[in-house]
């Protein structure tokens, strides 16, 4: 009987990716203290981790920190309901992403001793941040705004939004678009603009032509695509996942 | 005349803060200039520059003013590679 809870636990948590305990409780549908004795033997054999402080604790398959992080970003745009975010991470109007935005390039020029790389990135970020909030302005399907986090000790930056997506975006003004993986391509290769003569459309191109040149690494996931930049090459592909609208997570380590 | 847009912040990055430069400077700054003279864009002191403060700023420059505007040299990478992409569309 325990073995076979403990089995239905793990495939719930792999199911999941990150699942909190409240969640395990009612897919499992036993009492609180009996989930987590289960909970606690898992852990004890190195089956599953735990991650967060209460209240926001999460169980997971074991990972790497980086992998964890991801994660949880990803658990809050592919979830039906989302999740609040922490207010130090969470830009819910343009002004308070502009705000932390301005900080960014003195905080990388710390991280990585490269001053012209630190205002390269925070262009990027600007891109993909405003991006967000210029193709979401109004529209916003259920949470306005965006997650941006720097993570210091695995130097990746952050950006998501539970908004429209590439393809939504892209299709109305390029009805031959067919899928998200497709509008990814558009997005990061071809110039395109939807209110001409605004070059609109070039953020994508100018943030992959940094990310080559840098020899840095970026993961960009829309709807059930993603593009993978990496040791300047670029790769679209199907993502496993439904995000509604973009995780960006871009990996500034310098390799030497 | 020299436009200093160091003056706007050294983080150039969203699209309505270059419009909201734009308008302020064609309001304020733009009615001393003479017919013909040169517009002068300097770059010295911005930091980060986006394709999108670019085109929103620059672009709405250029086309008010034709053959007008001279972009002068900047060292700054995010400045040299936004502005590339600005003017080869």
């Amino acid at each position: 009987m325990k073995t076979d809870t403990n089995r239905k636990i793990l495939e719930f948590i792999t199911k999941k990716g990150q699942t909190t305990p409240k969640e395990i409780i009612d897919f499992i549908g036993f009492s609180a203290p009996a989930v987590f004795r289960q909970l606690k033997k898992l852990l004890e054999k190195g089956l599953i981790q735990k991650s967060g402080l209460s209240p926001n604790v999460f169980y997971h398959l074991p990972m790497s920190a980086k992998e964890r992080i991801k994660g949880q970003i990803v658990r809050w745009v592919t979830e039906e309901h989302a999740f609040d975010l922490e207010t130090d991470f969470y830009c819910p109007t343009r002004d308070v992403f502009q705000a932390r935005q301005d900080k960014l390039p003195k905080n990388l020029i710390q991280m990585t001793n490269d001053e012209q790389l630190s205002f390269l990135l925070s262009a990027v970020v600007g891109e993909i941040g405003n991006n967000s909030f210029d193709h979401n302005l109004g529209n916003w399907p259920d949470v306005s705004g965006i997650f941006f986090k720097i993570d210091r000790d695995e130097e990746i930056i952050m950006l998501a939004d539970r908004g429209q997506g590439v393809y939504a975006s892209l299709k109305k003004i390029k009805p031959d678009i067919i899928d998200d993986k497709g509008a990814l391509k558009v997005a990061f290769t071809e110039i395109i603009s939807g209110r001409m003569p605004e070059h609109r459309g070039n953020g994508l191109k100018f943030v992959r032509r940094v990310i080559i040149e840098n020899n840095l690494k970026l993961e960009f996931f829309s709807g059930q695509a993603k593009c993978v930049i990496k040791n300047r090459q670029t790769d679209f592909l199907e993502s496993g996942k439904n995000i509604s609208g973009t995780v960006a997570i871009i990996d500034f380590k310098i390799t030497i | 005349m020299k436009l200093e847009l160091k003056k706007f912040g050294t983080t150039l990055s969203s699209r309505p803060a270059a419009r909201e430069a734009w308008l302020a400077m064609r309001a304020y700054v733009l009615t001393d200039k003479k017919p013909g003279e040169k517009i002068e864009v300097d770059f010295t002191g911005v930091q980060v520059l986006t394709p999108s403060w670019a085109d929103e700023f620059i672009s709405a420059l250029q086309m008010e003013y034709p053959n007008e505007v001279i972009l002068l040299p900047s060292d700054n990478r995010s400045v040299q590679l936004s502005l590339e992409f600005v003017n080869k569309n």
